[in-house]
Formats: structure tokens, C-alpha cells, sequence
């Protein structure tokens, strides 16, 4: 379970920028591409979930 | 990360980002005004137009109108344009787009509630939410002169808007995740009501936030517009203007509200003079006020503290037909 954590951990540093390599057990550093897809994944999560600041949502009438 | 592999990823983010405001775009082709509008386009033969926001669409039914006016043997065309959290800016929009179609109404019915046709919401044009963001994509320049009066900054970008789903149709799918948000909120809980015309299901308690906050605060309030003689939103002035010189009749509708919102903010004294005021700036202008406040009286015919239910709008329908059909044609038809 310990490694899983770990692994996770070095996962998530590289994919948020705090570590400039990939993790050892990735192999590689991921090409752009994959970059491309993640950051469009968060502006996409961050575009569908901002809505909660929103006072009040209430839309078909 | 290299500077190839920065770029790389810049542009495949892009291109996805593209096709995400794309398939917004697509999602949101039956938002609301979109609807409301394709139904002004429908026809070139409407004869009476009924404009405001939720409580015009809830309360004003153009079946009872039709089988009314049936009933009368007066020939009539109802087209209902209300729409929900809207300001008089869409309602002029809306407005203009039915005279676009080329429908010449011969009457028009603003329905409104409270100092309603006397406020300002605090939109501002680069955020313009909900149904309100028709400003962007229906007629943005109509809409940027209600919304951003006098700033070619907020003319630009209105115009600009219009071209990116993502932005102006944002509150499509931020509706779908309050939606589910509700869900897993309530879940082993006892459900709230909801009102089944807003499809997010805002509940009853939601719409009381639209009130004054006190009897008081609402006497004060319809005072200080009456010692002001506060003008009209531009909007409102606009729809009068351009109605009255097609030769079409301009009637102004105090909605029905439920006893409870008449003894708490009707029954004052202040509201009684605000409408005699209103009267008196209406006539001036050619158009006439309805004060059909207490035409439902039963509050089960209200579907929370605001919006009247199928029954309650039917009701009010037929009377407001009659009442009309008494002041512009001297005929009146029975009540069926």
C-alpha cells in the first residue's frame, strides 16, 4: 500500500509541475500531447464547476 | 518541460478546448430563449404578445387565451414570450425580434410584479448569466445598448461573445451540475418542492429571495420611486415606443400574487399610490395599467410564493382576455 502512496505521490508532483521528471517507474517523461489532454481536462473541470460561485442557478423558465 | 513539448501540449489543449465549446454549443441549442425565440419566428400572424420574465411564462396561459377568445368569436393569436430571470433588456430583444419576423400585434401585455419596471439588475456585460446571456448571442448589439450603454468596450466584446458556447451558453451545464449537486445532497433526505417549471428545481424558498426584505423596506422602496418619479428602464421605454407607433396597444399587467404577498406588501398604502402614479406615467405615454394583483385568490392555485400553476394562469388567462376584449372592443365574451 506504502508504494502505491508513493508512486501516487510522484505521479501527482510531476502531472502539478513540482517535479520537472517523470516519476522512475514511468519510463519516460509523457510526450505533449498527454500534456495537451491534462491541462484541457482541468480548464474543462474548472469551466463546469466554477458555476458554484453563482448566487443563485436556476435556468429553465 | 521543453519548449517543443510546451507547445505541443499548448496546441492539443486548444484543439480540445475548441471542440468542448463547440459541443456546449450544440448542447445549448434548445436553452430557453432560443426556444422563445424560434417561437416569435414561427408565425407572422400574432396578434396579441405577452412579454416579462417567469411569472408572465408561468402565469399567462395562450390555450385558455385561444378557447377564450373562441368562445368570444374574436379572432386572436396569442404568442407567449415570457422568460425566466430576465431583465426588460430581453424582453425588448424579444420584443424587437417578434417585429423582425414581421408580426404586427394589435395588443401587447408586459406582466410585472412588484417595483419591478422601475429596477436596475446589477448585470454587467461581461458576465451576463442564465437566460440573460440571450444578450450575446440573439441581438447583441440591441442588447449592449441596455447592457453596456455608452461602452464601446462592452459593444465589442458582447459582439465578440457570441461566438464562444462556452462562455455564453456556461450556465447550460453549470445547471446540470447544480442539478446534481442537489441530488447527492438530498440523498435520505425528505425532498424539498420543487417547482417543476424550473428544471434545476429551485425551490420555493429561492424564489422568496426576489421579495423585499420587509413590508417596511418595500412601502420605502415604492415612496422613494414615486418622490423620484423614477423613469422607466430604458428597455421598457424603448417597447412602448416602438408598439405605440405600429398602433399597437400597450398594456402594463400587475401579475397575480398569492394573498400572502398581497397582505404583506400590497395592502400597504404605498403600493396603492405607487399604482396610481404608474397609471398616470403609463397614460402619458398611451399605454394602460391592469391591476389584476388579486385575480387568484386561492393560494393553492400558486405553484410557490410567485408563479401561479396551470390552474391559477388559466384563471387569470380568461379574466385578463375579457377584461381587454371589454376595453378595446366593446364585446366581452362569457366566461365558458
Amino acid at each position: 500500500m506504502n508504494i502505491f502512496f508513493l508512486r501516487l505521490k510522484e505521479l501527482l508532483d510531476y502531472l502539478n509541475g513540482c517535479s520537472a521528471d517523470a516519476p522512475v517507474w514511468l519510463g519516460r517523461n509523457l510526450p505533449g500531447w498527454v500534456w495537451g489532454v491534462w491541462w484541457a481536462v482541468l480548464l474543462g473541470v474548472i469551466a463546469l464547476f466554477c458555476g458554484q460561485s453563482s448566487k443563485f442557478i436556476y435556468i429553465d423558465f | 518541460m521543453e519548449r517543443r513539448t510546451f507547445i505541443q501540449a499548448a496546441v492539443v489543449a486548444v484543439i480540445l478546448l475548441l471542440g468542448l465549446d463547440r459541443a456546449v454549443g450544440w448542447m445549448g441549442r434548445n436553452a430557453v430563449p432560443r426556444v422563445i425565440v424560434r417561437q416569435a419566428h414561427s408565425s407572422t400572424a400574432f396578434t396579441d404578445a405577452f412579454l416579462g420574465n417567469s411569472i408572465v411564462r408561468a402565469g399567462v396561459s395562450e390555450a385558455a387565451w385561444s378557447r377564450t377568445a373562441a368562445v368570444g368569436k374574436i379572432p386572436s393569436r396569442p404568442v407567449n414570450l415570457g422568460l425566466g430571470w430576465s431583465t426588460p433588456a430581453e424582453h425588448a430583444v424579444l420584443w424587437d425580434e417578434l417585429l423582425k419576423t414581421g408580426n404586427h400585434p394589435r395588443r401587447i401585455f408586459y406582466g410585472f410584479f412588484d417595483l419591478q419596471l422601475q429596477e436596475y439588475t446589477n448585470s454587467v456585460w461581461w458576465a451576463l448569466g442564465g437566460n440573460m446571456a440571450m444578450g450575446y448571442f440573439v441581438d447583441p448589439e440591441l442588447s449592449a445598448k441596455y447592457h453596456a450603454p455608452g461602452s464601446r468596450l462592452g459593444h465589442a466584446f458582447m459582439q465578440a461573445a457570441s461566438h464562444v458556447p462556452l462562455f455564453t451558453e456556461r450556465i447550460t451545464f453549470w445547471g446540470k451540475v447544480e442539478e446534481l449537486r442537489r441530488k447527492l445532497a438530498a440523498i435520505g433526505l425528505k425532498s424539498a418542492p420543487s417547482n417543476p417549471e424550473a428544471k434545476d428545481g429551485a425551490t420555493k424558498d429561492e424564489f422568496s429571495a426576489f421579495m423585499a426584505d420587509s413590508s417596511d423596506a418595500f412601502a420605502r422602496h415604492c415612496e422613494n420611486v414615486v418622490r423620484e418619479n423614477a423613469p422607466f428602464h430604458p428597455a421598457i421605454d424603448d417597447i412602448i415606443e416602438s408598439a405605440t407607433r405600429i398602433g399597437c396597444k400597450v398594456y402594463f399587467v400587475e401579475i397575480p400574487m398569492t394573498p400572502e404577498h398581497r397582505r404583506l406588501f400590497y395592502a400597504r398604502p404605498a403600493w396603492t399610490a405607487y399604482k396610481a402614479w404608474l397609471r398616470g406615467r403609463l397614460e402619458v405615454r398611451h399605454a394602460a395599467l391592469i391591476e389584476a394583483g388579486d385575480w387568484v385568490t386561492d393560494p393553492t392555485e400558486f405553484h410557490d410564493s410567485l408563479h401561479l400553476d396551470a390552474t391559477g394562469a388559466a384563471r387569470f388567462t380568461e379574466r385578463l382576455f375579457r377584461e381587454t376584449a371589454r376595453l378595446d372592443i366593446g364585446s366581452v365574451p362569457s366566461p365558458p
